[in-house]
């Protein structure tokens, strides 16, 4: 167990330290750092500040380890947009609002895709089955953002029952949390339903019922806790789709989090501010990657030896 | 052997399931009689696919849903008829006084919880054992089933031990609440050959010990020379032949049973060599008309081919019952 | 776009010459999936292929007196079947122009993924050694990261840009190939028919051409097929969020923004891009099971 945590853990820096070389990398293809990373009007001071931090009359190996060495202390330099603000302080002053609709979000899934897999797999091409089946084919097929904005049109204009956009109360996070978990709630209902047809066909499932277990106790203990397995090995997968669907969802609904962030600082040309919003990124996703694969370690007594 | 069993525990009458698939319904187990005496173990023998396993799980009433039904007949436990009972009051019977012992030891047992903890289930489940003695009462099991180190054992996962060991801990499971009958699917087929002989021997022993009856299904008349006392055996569905061992073996009424006797090594070496069966069993969603073997008999003729056998006795000399479902067992 | 199918299955379609073959090539066509077959053709193909013929005005043609026009039998008429945009656009020739879009920057994402990830995964697979070994870190490491982040740091650094785009989707795809091409390779490379080659004297280079490269390709040529629902999905993502395909291009991603705006008063601008995009996706779905279904017996019985 200690080795394979080690291994991982190993794997996730790696990983994170690709993404610092690829983003460092890019603020260099595209010209000298000096013009991406601040404003147009910056004056003779702030270059030769900036020269000085980032050590761009350094050759190129220098520079990328200043870099990381300035990253790893969370700085990205100011943001251009946001004046007066540091880019690291404008990506985590907006983190808690991702970290609220993307759990929002996935616990809407879980709570709706498990259950409904579990169902779906015992009533097997049932119609329960059939719809659950139609339903997750829509669900993965249909655009995000388009959706996104169907729902606004249909829920928040038809029906007038939750704001269309913006922050500030729960009323305004049920649009984007559904928007957001649809697509999970497709895949992960699907992925359930197909472990459970697995699980339930094997020989301990007999041995629980011949022991005079309790059908529901058969199902939802002595065969979800194995095919959990499949389901949760897609949480990894979900982390990245929370956050991909974060841009998308956040910019149709103006929820003030790191994906709409993003998509303004690239509009504004702030590149300190993408840079952060990257570097974090790939931390929340490696991250969270890291821990579903241990949790599924604790969770299967066959990875863990 | 000779011992002789007077109290019988378990009564099946007139057993029939059906199974409704792509073919339409058809009956996988037809009107099965079983005795059971208290302390006997009866042998149900049969080629892969002659609906024993059915039988087995019909006596549980654990045919696989949608598709199986059990469609009529009576299966009497201690004087109780199971098919009268409800699901709830079924379910308080299975593992308390009908049990089984599943097949495959690589995966009877559920991978995601310890050992200890599946047999501590079931005595959780029916006896009023307090939460904290479990534990305690999971190794005392494992210590009867002859598992070493049963106070380690008891933690282990199941993927952490080895085939036979899994094989006792499945056979743990299933003696955990004393049940009056127990039935063996096949418990020895995947283990190796020096594991087999030992597992039947401490199959042999719990019976002794609490004098449960034992359904034993197989298709080797190997084990069934050595453990049983009693045989049944099946075809297509039916019980085709039923007495007690050393009887069937020395005289065979249905030529079925004489066939699969020649396949196997002799017990007594005197039987002269029969030619082994030609074809293979109809399968059960198109059986033929009259007698099911009748196209694989060497002695069918019209009428075995169109009505169905009687059934012949020829008890043994004890008196107890040997019959066979043939028109010509006089022919052998 | 081929859809190289009928080379697989246990029965390939004969021509079907008696009168006993015919029934059979009948009720084989018809385990086919035709409805997603035909939306395919008929809201990928036909339009990517022929946008400029059937399209009744030109995508960005302005036409400020027929501006915002609902849909026929929504009170617009059939000069304008889907009804127009802000500026007087028709919807209906924006989208069949989106097809176009669509149909060619998966067909380039795609075939640069795949010859890039289908030569490391031969590589790899038939060298093995230290660029086995490498290779193999970079998919590892590729497949750890969500293509957004490279999205967006590309779009910071260049702007939206064609090809941006077709970066992304080959940073999506090529570690999938290089990975499936590997596995086969490695099985191939102990077959007979390479070993025979390999005594003969074969240069390794006319061996992964003349004996490995021609088993792969088949493989390679269906699962290629069975992404053009993820690429065409990812493209319209991201030129929806203004980080893809510069706008005024009329791919469907930039459609539906367009009408993001008015989607209460003017939904059809958003609402028909967006269902081509839906078809198109949902029916590359479909027909990917059904290919993997009839490709994987292990699966092909039950669910």
């Amino acid at each position: 167990m200690k080795k394979y945590i080690g291994t991982r853990l190993i794997e996730s820096l790696a990983a994170i330290l690709v993404i610092t070389i690829l983003v460092f990398a890019l603020t260099h293809m595209s010209g000298s750092p000096v013009d991406a990373l601040l404003p147009q009007d910056a004056t003779q001071d702030q270059i030769d500040a900036l020269v000085a931090q980032w050590g761009l009359d350094q050759p190129l190996a220098v520079q990328y380890l200043t870099f990381l060495k300035n990253a790893l202390a969370g700085d990205f330099g100011d943001s251009l947009k946001w004046r007066g603000y540091s880019a690291m302080g404008v990506v985590l002053d907006r983190f808690p609002q991702t970290l609220l609709l993307g759990g929002v979000a996935v616990a809407i899934s879980v709570i709706v895709a498990i259950p409904l897999g579990v169902m779906a797999a015992m009533n097997r091409n049932g119609p329960l089955d059939r719809g659950a089946q139609i339903f997750s084919l829509f669900g993965q097929s249909v655009p995000q953002f388009w959706f996104a904005i169907l729902l606004i049109w249909f829920l928040a204009v038809a029906l007038q029952l939750v704001p269309t956009s913006g922050s500030g109360s729960w009323r305004h996070l049920i649009l984007p949390a559904i928007a957001m978990a649809w697509f999970q709630i497709a895949a992960l209902s699907r992925l359930t339903r197909s472990a459970m047809l697995d699980v339930l066909d094997a020989e301990y499932i007999k041995l629980a019922r011949v022991k005079g277990v309790r059908e529901a106790r058969v199902v939802w203990v002595h065969a979800l806790r194995n095919a959990a397995v499949v389901p949760l090995t897609y949480f990894g997968v979900l982390a990245g789709s929370v956050l991909t669907g974060s841009v998308t969802i956040e910019t149709v609904f103006s929820w003030p989090g790191l994906g709409w962030v993003a998509i303004e600082a690239i509009r504004a040309r702030d590149f300190p501010v993408v840079q952060a919003v990257v570097v974090i990124f790939a931390i929340i996703y490696i991250v969270s990657n890291f821990l579903v694969d241990i949790l599924n370690a604790y969770i299967d007594p066959r990875v863990r030896s | 052997m000779k011992d002789t069993f007077t109290e019988t525990v378990l009564e099946v009458r007139g057993l029939t399931t059906t199974i409704s698939g792509k073919r339409g319904e058809f009956t996988a187990v037809e009107n099965v009689d079983l005795t059971l005496k208290r302390g006997e173990t009866l042998g149900l023998v049969g080629e892969s696919g002659s609906g024993k396993s059915l039988t087995g799980l019909s006596l549980l009433r654990l045919v696989p849903k949608p598709a199986a039904r059990i469609a009529a007949g009576s299966v009497v436990l201690d004087g109780i008829d199971l098919m009268s009972l409800t699901e709830d009051q079924m379910r308080q019977v299975r593992g308390r006084k009908i049990s089984m012992i599943l097949q495959d030891p690589q995966t009877s047992l559920n991978p995601s919880f310890t050992v200890g903890s599946q047999i501590a289930e079931a005595l959780a489940l029916h006896t009023d054992t307090p939460r904290k003695s479990l534990r305690d009462k999971a190794i005392e099991m494992l210590r009867r089933v002859r598992v070493a180190a049963p106070e380690h054992r008891v933690d282990a996962y199941p993927h952490q031990m080895s085939g036979g060991m899994r094989q006792r801990a499945v056979g743990a499971v299933a003696i955990s609440c004393a049940p009056d009958v127990i039935i063996a699917d096949e418990p020895t087929t995947s283990l190796d050959v020096t594991v087999q002989a030992q597992y039947i021997r401490l199959l042999q022993e719990l019976q002794r010990e609490s004098g449960m009856g034992i359904i034993f299904i197989t298709h080797d008349f190997g084990i069934v020379a050595k453990v049983c006392h009693r045989l049944a055996v099946m075809y297509a569905g039916q019980i085709v032949e039923t007495g007690p061992v050393a009887q069937i073996f020395d005289q065979p009424l249905h030529p079925y049973t004489r066939a699969l006797l020649s396949s196997v090594p002799k017990l007594h070496g005197q039987i002269g060599r029969l030619p082994s069966i030609e074809g293979t069993p109809p399968p059960l969603w198109d059986r033929p008309r009259g007698c099911k073997f009748s196209p694989r008999c060497p002695l069918a003729d019209h009428r075995c081919r169109n009505e169905e056998p009687p059934t012949v006795d020829s008890p043994a000399p004890d008196g107890s019952e040997h019959w066979a479902r043939c028109w010509k067992p006089e022919a052998i | 776009m081929p859809t190289s199918t009928p080379v697989y299955g246990p029965d390939k379609m004969d021509t079907p010459r008696t009168s006993r073959t015919l029934p059979r090539a009948w009720s084989e066509l018809r385990s086919w999936p035709l409805i997603p077959l035909a939306i395919i053709t008929l809201v990928l193909l036909v339009p990517g292929l022929f946008a400029d013929i059937l399209a009744p005005y030109g995508p960005l043609e302005i036409d400020m007196r027929a501006r915002l026009q609902p849909p026929v039998f929504f009170g617009g008429d059939w000069s304008h079947v889907l009804g127009t945009d802000r500026l007087g656009r028709d919807i209906f020739s924006r989208t069949l122009h989106g097809a176009y879009y669509a149909m060619s920057i998966s067909v380039t994402g795609i075939v640069v993924g795949v010859v890039i990830g289908t030569t490391l995964g031969l590589i790899a697979g038939y060298a093995r050694g230290w660029a086995d070994t490498i290779i193999m870190r970079l998919v590892d490491i590729s497949l750890a990261l969500p293509a957004i982040l490279l999205a967006l740091a590309l779009a910071a650094m260049f702007g939206p840009s064609f090809q941006s785009v077709i970066a992304v989707v080959v940073f999506v795809l090529w570690a999938y190939f290089a990975r499936q091409v590997r596995a086969e390779v490695l099985s191939l490379r102990e077959r007979d028919f390479v070993a025979r080659a390999r005594v003969a004297g074969a240069s390794h280079f006319r061996i992964l051409r003349r004996h490995i490269f021609p088993n792969v390709i088949n493989t390679v040529v269906v699962l290629a097929t069975l992404q053009v629902g993820i690429v065409i999905s990812l493209e319209a993502s991201l030129s929806f969020l203004g980080i893809g395909i510069p706008r005024p291009t009329p791919t469907w991603g930039i459609l539906v923004a367009d009408g993001r705006e008015l989607i209460v008063t003017a939904w059809w601008i958003s609402f028909f891009p967006g269902l081509a995009i839906l078809l198109v996706v949902l029916s590359v779905n479909l027909f990917g099971d059904w290919l993997r279904n009839r490709l994987d017996p292990k699966t092909r019985q039950m669910r």
